[in-house]
C-alpha cells in the first residue's frame, strides 16, 4: 500500500477547492512512488538498454524512507525506465506535474513516452537533462503541458532516462498529477 | 504442467487477496457530481476504479459466473456517489417490484451495507433494478424512510441493468466516509444453484457480515491518473480468474467442449466459433477492464446456440408440382430421400412452401412424423408478396388449402408454436410451477393466458385440453361475458380419447377472436376436480394445445402433474386465515366458485372479505362454511362511501365537516354518475374528534348496521384498509405533491398550533406548514386520524362486530398514535416475501417494534403467493403472459414452501394470515397451507396465548431462525424448519423442562418420554413440530 501514498499530498490537497463544480480536475499517478519493489511498477527499457550496455537499475535501502531505486551508468551505458501506468491524456486540456527525490551524482530526463489510440508509440517528451551532485536528498519539480508534444497521443507513460556518462544516482518519492482544464 | 501452473498462481492470488486482506476501495473526489439519470455515460465515472468480481455467497468461495456485476464510488461534497452495472444477457428476465411497500422482497436487487468509522450498526441500503429504495440501520426496531435526497435512478442497456445514486452522509450516520467498512451485494433471483447472490466483500456469513467488510479509503484526488492500472490492482483476483476463463475457451479446453458437444449441430454454432477464435487472438493483448465483456460475448454467443431446439421430419407426397422450396422462416431446406428435416427453435416458426403447377391435377399431402396434427393446418394462397414466409405476415385472407389446386404458383404457409417445456416463454399455463399439485378429491384453478403468440389479430382461437381419467373440467360457464380477469370460452365440448394407451377427456374450449387481443393478456381460468382415484404420490401429464386462424398450431404441450393427500386444514377460533379478496372479481361458474371456495375452507383459510350485498359468492361461502368479512371502499374512514348513508346525511346537514385540501377546495358533494370509489370527500378530523364525535360514531353504527350487516348479520368482521399519509402518497417516498392533503381549516391549523406551542404570530399557510413543519404536521395529522379511526372502530364494535384494520408494516407513526385502538392489526408482513429463514428475521425486526414497543398481540400478516393478478395490473400490457410475479426466490410457485411459512407467520405475529385471494392458492398450496393450520388449530392456544422463547431449545445441527419455541404456561411448542433439499438430522436439547412432561413429534407422529434431550429428522423442505406438556 505503500506505493499509493503519494508524498506531497497534502500540498497539492491545499489548492483544491470543494465547489460545485471544479475548473481543473486533479489526478493521481500512483505507480509504485516509493521505489520499493523496484522494476515491478516501473520498467526498465531493455531494448534501448542492451543496445548501450553498461548502466543498472537497482533497489538500494538507503531511501529517504526505506528503500529507494538506484541508477548507475558508464560513459558508454544509457539506462531508461518507464512508469506502467498508461495515462490517458488530451493536448488540448492536459499537464503533468511531476516531482522527485534525488541525491548522487549525474544527469538524468524526466518526461513521457506518448502513445496514440491504438497504444502504439509515437514520440519521447523528455524535459532537459536535470545535473545532480548532491550527498543528500533534494527535490525537484517539473511542470509539463502537454500542448507541445508531437503529433496525437492519447497515452503517455513517464519516463527516466540517463544518458551515456557516469552516474550513481537515488530516486525516491516520486509524486505526480495530471491535471485537466475542465470546461466552465 | 502449464495448466497446474496457472492454478497454483491463481489459488495464491485469490486467497492473498480476497481472504487474508480486507478489501479497500478508493474514493476519488468527483471534480463535478455526475447527473443521476441511471445511464452511467458521465465522463467522471470512466475516471474512477472499477470494483469488480462478484463472489457468490454460495459457501464456495467462488466468482458469480453466470452474471457479472460492477460498481464504481466517488464522493462529492457530504454526499457519496454510486454507479453499479448488474449484468443481465436477457432483460426479459428482471423481476423488480415498484416499491418496497410491504417489506423487503427478493428481487434483483443490490444491497449496499455501510459501517461508517466509530459507529457499531451498520445501514443497510436496498434498491432494485426499478429503483425502488428500501433502508434500514442494524437492529433498528423500524425501518428508516427512505430520504427524498437519497436519489436513485434505474436504466438499461443492451446487456444489463444499471443503477445509479447519490447518497448523503447522513442517511448513513457518518461525518466522514473516510474508513467507512461497506459491501455490496446483488440479489439475482433468476440465478441458478448457487448464483442467487452475491457480493463484493469477501464475507463468510452473508452479505452483513461486518467483520469481513471492505472498506473506503477516501481520495482528494479526481481519480487515479491510470484507472484501468488502478481498477486492476483492486481486482487481480478476479482478472486473473476471467483470464484463466478465457485461456480456457481461447485453447478449446473443457470449457468450449462441452458447448461443442452439445450444440455443434445448431445453424448459429458458427457464432460461437468465430467468439472463439477472436477470443484465442485477443485474450492476452487486451486490457484486463475488457475481460469481462469478452467473456459476455461468449456466453451471450453460447446462450443464443443453446435456445431449445428439436428436429422435425415430414415427407410430402405431391402430384402435378414443380419447382417446389420448402422453408422454414424464409431459409430454403432441400429435401434428402423425399424427406425434409428442419430444426425448430422455441417460439413462432414460419413453415412455408412454393411450387407451382406442372399438370392439370395438382395436389399435395403432408406427413409429419409424431406431429400429425400439423398435416392439414395449412394455408394458401395463389400470391404472396414478398414478406409472406415471416412470422408476423398476416395470412388471414388466405384459404385452408384445397384438394387440388387450380392456380399457376401455389403458396402454403403454417405457424407452429412450441415450448420445450409447460413454462417456456410463449408459454400458456399460468402460473410457473414445475409441477402441479392436485389434492385428492379436491379442485386446482389454472390461469389460461390468453393472447395472440403471433403478435396479431386472430380469426379464431380454441384452446385444446387433455385431461387423464379422474379429472375433470369444472363448468366454464360457456357464453358468458365476464371481464378480461377471466374470460369465459363462446363453446366447450369434450370428448373421450387414448393417449398412450390411457383415458383421456379432451375438453375444446373456442374464445371469441375479439377477446384474444394481439397484444395484451386476458386470463380464462380453467376449474379442474380430481376425484379421490390414484394415490398420492402419482405422477402424470395434462396435455394441451391452441389452435389459432386454421394455420397456427401449437405442437401439443405436456403440464406435469402429482397427486396429493387430501386438503385437511383446522379450523382455528381465535387466529384469522382470510382473504382480503374474498369476492374473486375473476368471477366464475357457481360450480367453480363453490368449489374454489370448499377447498379453500378444507385447507382451514376460511374467512372470506366480501362486499357487503348478496351475492352468489356470499351464498356460497354461507354454504361451505366459511366465515364472512365485510369491506366496502373502507367507508368511512376514506370518506363516506355509500349513497343516502347515516355519514353522507351528516354532512349535508353540517357542511363546516367537509374537510379543507391544501389547495383550498372544500368537496361538498358527491358527483351525482360518479361511483362511490371515485369520491373524494373528506371531512374535518378536529370536528369529527370534538364537536360532531357522537353525531359521527352514531351515524358509522347506522350505516354499518343497515348497509353492512343487513344482508348477512352473521358476518363478524370488518376490514378497513388505512395505506394513507397526511401528506398523501405512500409511507415509502416523501411527498411532492400534497394538493389532496386534508384538513387546512383554520380549525385544525390552531389545534397544530396548540399542538407545537407555537405562537400566534407563527405562519401557519399551506406552503409554509408543508415546506416547515412536514413531519409535525404528519405526526400531528396521525393522533386526528387515530382519533377518527377510534370512533369508528368503537361505533363497529357496539354493533358486536370486530375490526380487521391492514395498513403497512412500517407505518409507524401511525401504528405509534394508534396504538390503543382495540382493532385486530394487520399488516403486511411479511408481504410480498418468501416467509423463509432470512425473511423470519425481518418479521421479528417488525415485532420489536409491534409487539415490543406497541404491546400489540394477536397480530394478521399477509403473504401473496403471486400478485397482483386479482387487479390485472401486470397481464394488461405487453408480454402480460410473462409479468405472473410468483412471489418466490425464483418466479416459480413452490407449493411446499406454504406448509413452512405459514407456520413461520403465525408464530411471529400470532393473529393470524390473509393470503389474498382463494384463486391464489394454486398448485398444492392448499394441501400444504392446510397440514399446517391444522397443526395450528390443535395448538391454536399456544399460538394465540404463547410468547417466544427460542432460547428454549438448543441444538448444535439447528438454530434460530430455525428454531422457534412457542411457550404457554407449562406447554411449549418447539418449531423446526428444513428449508434445504435433503433431510436434517437434529439432537435438541430443551431447557427447563419440568418433571413428568412428555413429548410429542406433531408430524412424525413421535412420542418422546424424555423431552430434555431429542433426536429426530427433519424431512427436506418441510416443518416438524413438537408439542411438550
Amino acid at each position: 500500500m505503500k506505493r499509493l501514498i503519494a508524498i506531497g499530498t497534502v500540498a497539492l490537497c491545499c489548492t483544491f477547492g470543494l465547489a460545485a463544480g471544479d475548473s481543473i480536475e486533479t489526478t493521481q499517478i500512483s505507480n509504485d512512488n516509493s521505489f520499493d519493489k523496484v522494476l515491478q511498477y516501473w520498467r526498465a527499457n531493455q531494448g534501448q538498454m542492451k543496445k548501450r550496455p553498461g548502466g543498472a537499475i537497482t533497489q538500494d535501502p538507503g531511501g529517504r524512507n526505506g528503500s529507494c531505486m538506484r541508477i548507475t551508468n558508464t560513459p558508454a551505458g544509457f539506462v531508461a525506465l518507464y512508469s506502467a501506468a498508461l495515462i490517458p491524456m488530451d493536448k488540448k486540456t492536459d499537464t503533468f506535474k511531476l516531482s522527485l527525490w534525488v541525491c548522487g551524482k549525474g544527469a538524468f530526463r524526466i518526461g513521457f513516452y506518448s502513445y496514440d489510440a491504438k497504444k502504439k508509440y509515437v514520440s519521447s517528451e523528455l524535459e532537459g537533462a536535470t545535473a545532480v551532485d548532491s550527498g543528500e536528498w533534494i527535490r525537484k519539480e517539473y511542470t509539463v503541458p502537454t500542448s507541445k508534444f508531437q503529433g496525437n497521443p492519447e497515452y503517455v507513460r513517464i519516463a527516466i532516462e540517463v544518458n551515456p556518462g557516469t552516474a550513481d544516482l537515488r530516486f525516491d518519492d516520486f509524486s505526480g498529477v495530471k491535471e485537466t482544464r475542465l470546461n466552465p | 504442467m502449464k495448466k497446474t501452473l496457472y492454478c497454483v498462481l491463481f489459488a495464491l492470488v485469490f486467497f492473498s487477496h480476497a481472504a487474508l486482506h480486507a478489501k479497500e476501495y478508493p474514493v476519488y473526489r468527483f471534480s463535478r457530481p455526475p447527473v443521476i439519470d441511471g445511464k452511467l455515460d458521465d465522463r467522471v465515472w470512466k475516471k474512477l476504479p472499477e470494483g469488480r468480481g462478484f463472489l457468490a455467497l454460495s459457501g464456495k468461495n467462488s466468482y458469480a459466473k453466470e452474471r457479472m456485476t460492477s460498481f464504481r464510488i466517488g464522493w462529492h461534497g457530504d454526499r457519496l456517489y454510486l454507479a453499479v452495472e448488474c449484468g443481465e444477457a436477457d432483460l426479459r428476465n428482471i423481476k423488480a417490484v415498484e416499491s418496497y411497500r410491504d417489506g423487503w422482497s427478493m428481487d434483483d436487487a443490490v444491497e449496499l451495507f455501510f459501517l461508517p468509522r466509530g459507529k457499531e450498526r451498520f445501514m443497510q441500503l436496498l434498491v432494485n433494478a426499478r429503483g425502488a429504495r428500501w433502508a434500514k440501520e442494524q437492529g433498528a426496531e423500524r425501518e428508516t424512510e427512505p430520504p427524498m435526497d437519497w436519489i436513485v435512478a434505474a436504466g438499461r442497456t443492451g446487456d444489463a441493468w444499471t443503477l445509479e445514486m447519490s447518497i448523503p452522509l447522513r442517511l448513513l450516520g457518518a461525518d466522514t466516509l473516510d474508513g467507512m467498512r461497506f459491501n455490496i451485494g446483488r440479489n439475482m433471483p433468476s440465478g441458478g444453484r448457487g448464483e442467487k447472490h452475491a457480493c463484493w466483500a469477501p464475507v463468510l456469513r452473508g452479505f452483513a457480515d461486518a467483520e469481513h467488510f471492505a472498506t473506503l479509503k477516501k481520495q482528494e484526488f479526481n481519480g487515479p491518473a491510470d484507472p484501468e492500472l488502478e481498477s486492476h490492482e483492486l481486482n487481480k483476483a478476479y482478472d486473473t480468474f476471467l483470464f484463466l476463463r478465457l485461456r480456457e475457451i481461447a485453447l478449446g479446453g473443457r470449457a468450449y467442449k462441452e458447448v461443442a458437444a452439445r450444440f455443434s449441430s445448431a445453424p448459429d454454432f458458427g457464432r460461437v466459433a468465430a467468439v472463439k477464435k477472436k477470443i484465442a487472438g485477443t485474450y492476452q493483448t487486451v486490457s484486463k477492464s475488457e475481460y469481462a465483456a469478452l467473456l459476455r460475448e461468449w456466453e451471450n454467443a453460447v446462450a443464443a446456440v443453446s435456445v431449445p431446439r428439436r428436429t422435425v421430419e415430414f415427407s410430402l407426397r405431391s402430384e402435378g408440382l414443380k419447382n417446389t422450396v420448402f422453408l422454414v422462416n424464409g431459409k430454403p431446406v432441400l429435401p434428402e430421400n423425399g424427406k425434409y428435416r428442419f430444426t425448430l427453435e422455441e417460439g413462432v416458426t414460419a413453415l412455408c412452401l412454393q411450387a407451382e403447377k406442372a399438370s392439370g391435377n395438382a395436389s399435395c399431402k403432408f406427413d409429419f412424423k409424431n406431429l400429425p396434427e400439423l398435416n392439414p393446418r395449412w394455408a394458401y394462397s395463389p400470391e404472396a408478396p414478398e414478406n409472406w414466409t415471416k412470422v408476423d405476415f398476416d395470412d388471414r385472407t388466405w384459404k385452408a388449402m384445397p384438394e387440388r389446386f387450380r392456380s399457376e404458383k401455389i403458396y402454403l404457409r403454417q405457424l407452429v408454436i412450441w415450448n420445450q417445456k409447460h413454462d417456456g416463454r410463449l408459454r400458456c399455463i399460468n402460473p410457473s410451477v414445475h409441477s402441479w399439485g392436485f389434492s385428492l378429491n379436491s379442485m386446482e384453478a389454472l390461469y389460461l393466458s390468453l393472447y395472440s403468440p403471433t403478435g396479431l389479430k386472430v380469426n379464431s382461437y380454441e384452446f385444446q385440453l387433455d385431461l387423464p381419467e379422474g379429472f375433470r373440467l369444472l363448468d366454464m360457464e360457456a357464453g358468458a361475458r365476464r371481464n378480461r380477469l377471466s374470460l369465459a370460452p363462446r363453446k366447450v365440448r369434450s370428448e373421450a380419447l387414448t393417449i398412450g394407451g390411457k383415458k383421456f377427456t379432451r375438453y375444446t374450449l373456442r374464445y371469441a377472436s375479439s377477446d384474444i387481443d394481439e397484444w395484451r393478456t386476458a386470463d380464462s381460468l380453467l376449474g379442474i376436480s380430481r376425484d379421490n382415484t390414484g394415490k398420492a404420490g402419482d405422477r402424470g401429464n395434462i396435455f394441451y394445445s391452441r389452435r389459432i386462424n386454421g394455420n397456427v398450431t401449437e405442437i401439443t404441450g405436456a403440464l406435469p402433474y402429482h397427486l396429493l393427500p387430501p386438503v385437511n386444514g383446522g379450523k382455528c377460533r381465535h387466529l384469522i386465515f382470510s382473504f382480503y379478496m374474498g369476492n374473486m372479481p375473476q368471477a366464475m361458474s357457481r360450480e367453480m366458485t363453490g368449489a374454489v371456495i370448499r377447498s379453500a375452507v378444507r385447507a382451514g383459510v376460511d374467512l372470506f372479505n366480501l362486499y357487503p350485498n348478496k351475492s352468489g359468492v356470499l351464498e356460497l361461502v354461507a354454504a361451505n362454511g366459511g366465515g364472512v368479512m365485510f369491506g366496502f371502499l373502507n367507508h368511512p374512514i376514506w370518506g363516506p362511501k355509500i349513497k343516502n348513508g347515516a355519514v353522507l346525511r351528516l354532512f349535508s346537514e353540517h357542511p363546516d365537516l367537509y374537510a379543507e385540501y391544501f389547495s383550498g377546495k372544500r368537496s361538498k358533494e358527491s358527483p351525482p354518475r360518479t361511483p362511490p370509489h371515485k369520491w373524494r370527500i373528506q371531512f374535518c378530523p378536529s370536528l369529527v374528534i370534538s364537536k360532531y364525535k357522537t353525531a359521527f360514531h352514531d351515524a358509522v353504527k347506522e350505516d354499518y348496521r343497515n348497509f353492512f350487516f343487513r344482508v348477512y348479520p352473521e358476518a363478524k368482521y370488518v376490514f378497513l384498509n388505512w395505506e394513507q399519509e397526511p401528506w398523501t402518497g405512500s409511507i415509502y417516498q416523501k411527498s411532492t405533491k400534497p394538493e389532496d392533503a386534508f384538513c387546512f381549516c383554520a380549525l385544525c391549523k390552531e389545534n397544530f398550533r396548540k399542538h407545537m406551542k407555537l405562537p400566534p404570530s407563527a405562519d401557519l399557510s399551506n406552503p409554509v406548514i408543508f415546506r416547515k413543519y412536514y413531519e409535525e404536521w404528519r405526526k400531528f395529522r396521525y393522533t386526528q386520524d387515530a382519533a377518527v379511526h377510534r370512533i369508528v372502530v368503537d361505533a363497529i364494535h357496539s354493533l358486536g362486530k370486530e375490526v380487521l384494520f391492514y395498513s403497512w408494516s412500517n407505518h409507524f407513526g401511525y401504528w405509534e398514535a394508534a396504538r390503543d385502538i382495540p382493532y385486530r392489526v394487520f399488516l403486511g408482513c411479511p408481504g410480498n416475501g418468501n416467509a423463509d429463514r432470512r425473511q423470519q428475521i425481518g418479521m421479528d425486526d417488525y415485532m420489536k417494534f409491534h409487539q415490543g414497543k406497541l404491546g400489540r398481540k394477536n397480530m394478521v400478516g399477509q403473504r401473496f403467493v403471486f400478485f397482483p393478478q386479482t387487479y390485472g395490473w401486470n397481464t394488461e400490457r405487453k408480454d402480460g403472459w410473462l409479468q405472473f410475479k410468483v412471489m418466490s426466490h425464483d418466479g416459480y410457485l413452490h407449493p411446499e414452501t406454504w406448509k413452512i411459512e405459514t407456520i413461520r407467520i403465525l408464530a411471529t405475529l400470532q393473529g393470524g394470515l390473509d393470503f389474498q385471494n382463494p384463486l391464489e392458492m394454486a398448485a398444492g398450496v392448499k394441501y400444504y397451507v392446510g397440514e399446517a393450520t391444522r397443526m395450528i388449530a390443535q395448538y391454536e392456544h399456544i399460538f394465540w396465548n404463547g410468547r417466544r422463547n427460542d432460547k428454549a431449545a438448543v441444538s448444535n445441527e439447528i438454530a434460530y431462525p430455525d428454531l422457534l419455541v412457542l411457550e404457554h404456561g407449562a406447554e411449549r411448542l418447539v418449531l423446526l424448519f428444513n428449508e434445504s433439499a435433503a433431510p436434517k438430522r437434529v439432537t435438541l436439547k430443551n431447557t427447563g423442562i419440568r418433571k413428568g412432561q412428555t413429548a410429542r413429534a406433531y408430524y412424525s407422529g413421535r412420542t418422546f418420554d424424555n423431552p430434555e434431550n431429542i433426536a429426530l429428522t427433519i424431512p427436506a423442505n418441510d416443518a416438524e413440530v413438537i408439542h411438550i406438556q
